[in-house]
């Protein structure tokens, strides 16, 4: 019994050595405020860094997921003028229609396979002409940039299978030819055609920052007519299916290089041996470009961590600084029963309490820098409390470990020679 | 408060926290000292500050130790007070051998047993009255409202009471003092240890604070005042002389 309240009594008075550094703090506020400055900007710029850096990846992550995701790999012909050096590569025809349907037999691992053709044309409506970029595509393409009609519908199977002259206009485009005037059920030639409206598709935007024009534009210019309308209609020689790219998008996204392999297996094969095409790997991008992000990373980390050093040393320093101006105290405070614990506890509280309402302050200064930062650049600012709760934690730290020196040496004080001190 | 004390004095033994209670129980001197030397060692130079001191002061004694500078009081005061410990000799405080306790006993000695007068006051210059008179109760680990009521009674029996929120630099010498002597008393010590408590005061402040003094006497207070001044060694009953590290002469009046 005698041992616990002996105990509690240490104890609470080891809580009030804690208040009492509390209280010296808010005795000397100057003193506190400046030892505060480093650590405030040291966490303000920590946590500005990350805000930005994650609210740039998130939007990256925004402009993938806006086009059809990180399964999708994009595969396009290599360029004609190399091709022609080789006499056996002469034998392939390119990347064509044909590749699109070997790869949906053949291939294993893709959920969605996606030819396009490109092709210019005269398009015309009442008050409207002018050669534009025509879209031969598959319903497919809907669902592999995630791309939804608002008016009408989309180009369906039924049309591919009939080579239908339907088409279905991107949101600039519909504006350019029919302006205000309803465009779905209307009828516009192209080429020698004539085509009926069926669909008008969603507006996409997507910008970096306030500066930047809008990224997705080039949707909203399509002109999509069923791909087998354009072979059949418009380019008249089924011995030319050349396509522009075929997007594929595979099962699982853990299974993208051997995907990718597979698919370049089967298009080798098609194409005589030859590897007249390339592939892009979204996900094998994105890798990378997470790669370089870690970069970033361990720099803005490293940058943080010294600026916190720096901070933590200026509450080593001006604790050591006004050391000496203290010895007097100290040595009071010992002869009046203090122990070399509640000295020891009331110079920690000082430079912890010190750095956590340095930290707070270095978070809000943070957040408001990068608040300011997102509306001047337009990007959007990811704060996780994981973020602030790391940046505090790590200030509290630097807090400990550099108050720690001056504070055992101040309760390591001998009392008498502290009481002597002038 | 009686029990408390001993319990805040006691080791964190139970044995040894029974046999501490007894031996405060056990009727003795407040302070004996056999033989009590300290010896500085400060490199190839020692220092013998104290050779031999023996002196016994019984409760409720007031005393006056003088000497020149160097002679060796000071580290007879340090000695008492428990913040510093002899190089040899016994000293035992109410029965208690000094020399036997860790930092940590030494340290609730000085908070429980020991209230300390200095000449320059020591007062915290940042905090007010009140905080500064609490300052012994926050290391007995004294729960704030007790503690507050407390310092506000001791304040008040100085003359202070109004003065409680003022910092020390906006009073006068003598009202830091007699604030000083509140801070000393608030633990209700055994032993009352003043290093030149007029030293830095006028005659007519200084005579104030003897005045305290003296009525903690009448009250039954034991006072060890160090001083070099003999008008003040003179209102004490008893005089013990240093010099060179020794006892010169102990007279009683």
């Amino acid at each position: 019994m005698a041992r616990f309240r002996a105990v509690r009594k240490h104890l609470l008075s080891l809580w009030d050595s804690v208040v009492d550094g509390v209280v010296d703090i808010n005795t000397h506020r100057s003193r506190s405020a400046l030892q505060m400055v480093g650590i405030v900007l040291g966490v303000a710029s920590v946590v500005a860094t990350f805000g930005l850096i994650d609210g740039g990846r998130r939007k990256g992550q925004e402009f993938w997921d806006r086009t059809g995701g990180v399964r999708k790999m994009f595969i396009r012909e290599l360029d004609a003028h190399e091709l022609k050096k080789n006499a056996i590569e002469k034998k392939s025809k390119g990347l064509t229609y044909d590749d699109a349907l070997a790869l949906k037999q053949q291939a294993t691992m893709l959920d969605l396979v996606e030819p396009t053709m490109e092709r210019h044309e005269v398009v015309k409506a009442p008050g409207f002409e002018k050669s534009l970029e025509i879209s031969g595509s598959t319903p497919t393409y809907e669902h592999m940039y995630g791309f939804h009609p608002v008016e009408g519908r989309f180009l369906t199977a039924e049309d591919l299978a009939r080579s239908a002259k339907v088409v279905v206009l991107g949101s600039t485009r519909r504006e350019e030819l029919f302006g205000g005037r309803p465009a779905v059920g209307q009828t516009i030639s192209i080429g020698a055609d004539r085509y009926a409206v069926v669909g008008v598709m969603e507006r996409k935007e997507f910008y970096w920052n306030s500066a930047n024009r809008n990224n997705l534009e080039w949707m909203n210019r399509m002109i999509f007519v069923p791909v087998t309308a354009m072979i059949n209609r418009m380019v008249g020689d089924r011995q030319n299916q050349k396509v522009a790219y075929i997007n594929v998008q595979v099962r699982d996204v853990k299974e993208m290089d051997k995907a990718q392999d597979e698919v370049k297996t089967i298009l080798r094969r098609a194409h005589g041996g030859v590897e007249d095409f390339q592939v892009f790997n979204r996900a094998a991008f994105m890798k990378q470009m997470d790669e370089q992000g870690r970069i970033y990373d361990i720099t803005f980390l490293v940058c943080g961590t010294i600026s916190l050093l720096v901070g933590g040393i200026v509450i080593m320093n001006i604790l050591l600084a006004s050391f000496n101006e203290r010895v007097r105290e100290v040595g009071t405070r010992k002869a009046l029963g203090a122990t070399g614990l509640n000295i020891l506890a009331q110079f920690l509280v000082e430079s912890v309490v010190v750095t956590i309402v340095g930290g707070l302050l270095g978070l809000g200064l943070g957040v408001g820098f990068t608040a300011a930062m997102s509306t001047l650049i337009q990007q959007p600012v990811v704060m996780t409390p994981l973020n602030m709760l790391i940046g505090l934690l790590f200030a509290v730290a630097v807090g400990i470990f550099f108050g720690f020196y001056p504070a055992i040496r101040a309760a390591r004080l001998n009392p008498i020679e502290a009481l002597r001190y002038e | 408060m009686t029990e408390a004390r001993a319990v805040a004095l006691a080791p964190p033994d139970a044995a040894t926290a029974r046999a501490a209670s007894v031996a405060l129980a056990a009727t003795g001197p407040l302070i004996r000292m056999e033989g009590v030397t300290k010896t500085y060692d400060s490199g190839e130079l020692a220092v013998q500050a104290l050779r031999g001191i023996d002196l016994v002061i019984e409760e409720g004694e007031m005393v006056a130790v003088i000497g020149p500078s160097g002679s060796g009081k000071s580290t007879l005061m340090h000695i008492i007070g428990c913040l510093d410990a002899p190089s040899s000799g016994a000293y035992r405080l109410e029965g208690r051998d000094v020399s036997e306790l860790s930092s940590f006993q030494l340290a609730a000695i000085r908070n429980q047993k020991v209230g300390f007068v200095f000449q320059t006051f020591n007062l915290l210059p940042k905090a007010s009255l009140l905080r500064n008179v609490e300052l012994p109760l926050l290391y007995a680990g004294v729960n704030g409202a007790e503690r507050k009521e407390h310092a506000l009674e001791v304040l008040r029996r100085v003359g202070l009471a109004d003065r409680a929120k003022h910092r020390p630099s906006e009073l006068s010498g003598g009202q830091r003092q007699r604030a000083a002597i509140a801070r000393a008393l608030v633990n209700e010590p055994s032993l009352i240890l003043a290093d030149e408590p007029t030293g830095n005061l006028d005659s007519k402040t200084g005579l104030e604070i003897l005045e305290i003094f003296d009525r903690m006497h009448v009250k039954g207070e034991t006072i060890v005042i160090v001083t070099h001044d003999p008008r003040i060694a003179e209102r004490c009953q008893r005089i013990v002389q240093i010099v060179d590290g020794r006892i010169e002469d102990d007279r009683r009046s």
